[in-house]
């Protein structure tokens, strides 16, 4: 029964992000195309619409993660569901969320990608790995942005300060994976982009843990 | 049998002191009045047996565990509070099948005649609900998920008088009654007073008053007769308030009757009877610091 609480709460936040997933993907396609149709492939053949949508969907997730992490812990704790469920669920679904955005992107970036007059170059110069690990590189990047996201919304639902601090957190570890990288590469004689998905990794489960620490004793407001 | 424990309960929410020594047993099969000025702290005590909060210091335990961040417990509780929902576009449909989803003993077809008698369109969002029917569906689920402790907090706001009398019927007939808690927070206590079996008075953040009704109703009484009998009956006593009409006065006293009292009114023809419990609340929260404390009216 415990667990259900978890899956439940895990497919409704998945459904949440999926109806904000439905309206972002259309949006983000026509202003795609848009952009190609005004300025043409001439200018802008360094951006595919692959590797333009897998960063764009970091933002994507960055907003569901303040919008999950700080809407939705009132109306999970409303209907029996434990701060740690709420977490798991939470964690889970962003988890969910991401490998099927990702994935959804590449199949999209395929399909746009045979349109005569859109971007064919890919920008993801920094990743020169094995191209699974390139995209499970992606995928963990996503999901590193949601977390960081619902950090910060669990943050201002807290209070201010922790708001703040949940910033501070986001931004130092969005440039830690670059900033680290080259160090972690040439330390270990790794192929380029093995640091980032090490630091991604390590970031991810520090942002796991923050989050955790942030809702234990969230006290909700009514 | 769940029962609700608060032993030596402090809540500190900053420094600021929110509720202080709170030691209240609330048992099954009682419907408790919790009453309160603005402020008082009802809301928050009910919020911390729904673990909205986690108490500073002391105990509160349901069905004798702390229900603070514990998955068996937490799902024997449901508060119903004002909620703002102008920009839920959930239907009252879904929300039966998401109640349905996270509490197993959620009776759906007790949800719908209970829908039914408010004639709720379940195919609405409940963004198009009027607020008093928005608040009808929170109480039909309130009562429909037959937790064995429901916490009603103002349940009632926004509800039009039929509405809040069918709401009433509905706690007094409601299913499972004997082995449930029903807690009514309320500001309305004139029209809800009938409903309770025990009055919890919250004052200042503290338990000012926590006992069954019929005890709590001989914490006053009112006494009627020839103006100067009621005078000479009352020089020495509480009166909270007091009519005169013609040669008749009628004065509400605070205190219980004694013994004595009652031969001095049956020798000075005097007629008793029991205060309302809404006067009762009134005059034991009002804070008299610079106030005159007999209010006469003419």
């Amino acid at each position: 029964m415990n667990n259900n609480r978890v899956k439940n709460g895990t497919m409704d936040l998945s459904y949440i992000s999926l109806i904000g997933a439905l309206w972002y993907i259309p949006i983000f396609t026509v202003i795609y195309i848009g952009i190609f149709l005004i300025f043409g492939s001439g200018e802008l053949d360094n951006l595919s619409y692959m590797s333009v949508g897998l960063n764009s969907n970091r933002i994507f997730m960055l907003v569901m993660g303040i919008i999950i992490g700080g809407g939705f812990i009132k109306w999970a704790i409303g209907l029996g569901v434990t701060r740690k469920q709420f977490h798991k669920a939470n964690i889970y679904s962003g988890a969910m969320m991401s490998v099927a955005l990702t994935i959804t992107m590449i199949v999209l970036g395929l399909i746009i990608g045979l349109l005569p007059f859109v971007g064919t170059e890919n920008i993801q110069h920094n990743l020169d790995m094995h191209p699974v690990m390139n995209l499970i590189t992606v995928a963990l990047q996503v999901y590193l942005a949601y977390l960081a996201g619902s950090l910060i919304g669990i943050g201002f639902y807290k209070n201010g300060w922790f708001g703040a601090l949940a910033i501070v957190i986001t931004v130092v570890c969005n440039f830690l994976s670059e900033a680290l990288d080259p160090f972690l590469v040439n330390a270990l004689g790794l192929a380029e982009g093995a640091g980032i998905l090490i630091t991604v990794i390590a970031v991810i489960i520090v942002l796991i843990i923050v989050n955790r620490y942030f809702i234990k004793d969230i006290a909700i407001k009514i | 049998m769940v029962n609700v424990e608060f032993r030596d309960v402090d809540l500190r929410i900053r420094k600021e002191v929110i509720l202080q020594d709170v030691n209240l047993t609330f048992e099954p099969g009682k419907i408790y009045g919790l009453l309160g000025r603005n402020g008082a702290g009802k809301t928050t005590l009910l919020s911390l047996i729904a673990t909205y909060r986690k108490v500073t210091s002391g105990t509160l335990t349901v069905a004798g565990e702390n229900p603070y961040e514990n998955e068996d417990i937490m799902p024997l509780v449901d508060f119903l509070h004002q909620e703002d929902y102008s920009e839920e576009s959930t239907t009252v449909e879904d929300y039966l099948k998401l109640s349905k989803r996270y509490k197993s003993s959620f009776d759906t077809d007790y949800a719908l005649s209970l829908l039914d008698e408010y004639n709720i369109n379940l195919k609405k969002q409940m963004m198009e609900l009027s607020r008093g029917q928005q608040a009808a569906v929170d109480a039909s689920l309130g009562l429909a998920t037959m937790s064995p402790v429901v916490l009603f907090d103002e349940v009632t706001n926004g509800m039009d008088a039929p509405s809040r009398e069918k709401f009433y019927s509905q706690v007094l007939n409601a299913k499972n009654r004997e082995n449930r808690i029903i807690v009514l927070s309320t500001h309305i206590v004139s029209e809800m007073d009938y409903l309770f079996d025990e009055v919890i008075i919250i004052h200042h953040g503290k338990v000012l008053v926590d006992e069954p009704v019929d005890e709590f109703l001989e914490r006053g009484y009112q006494v009627t007769g020839n103006a100067s009998d009621i005078d000479a009956y009352s020089k020495d006593k509480r009166v909270v308030k007091a009519r005169t009409l013609g040669p008749t006065k009628a004065a509400a006293i605070l205190g219980r009757l004694s013994d004595e009292d009652a031969s001095l009114m049956e020798e000075m023809n005097l007629t008793y009877s029991v205060m309302r419990m809404q006067d009762l609340f009134i005059n034991m929260t009002e804070d008299r610091s610079g106030k005159e404390h007999t209010h006469e009216q003419q």
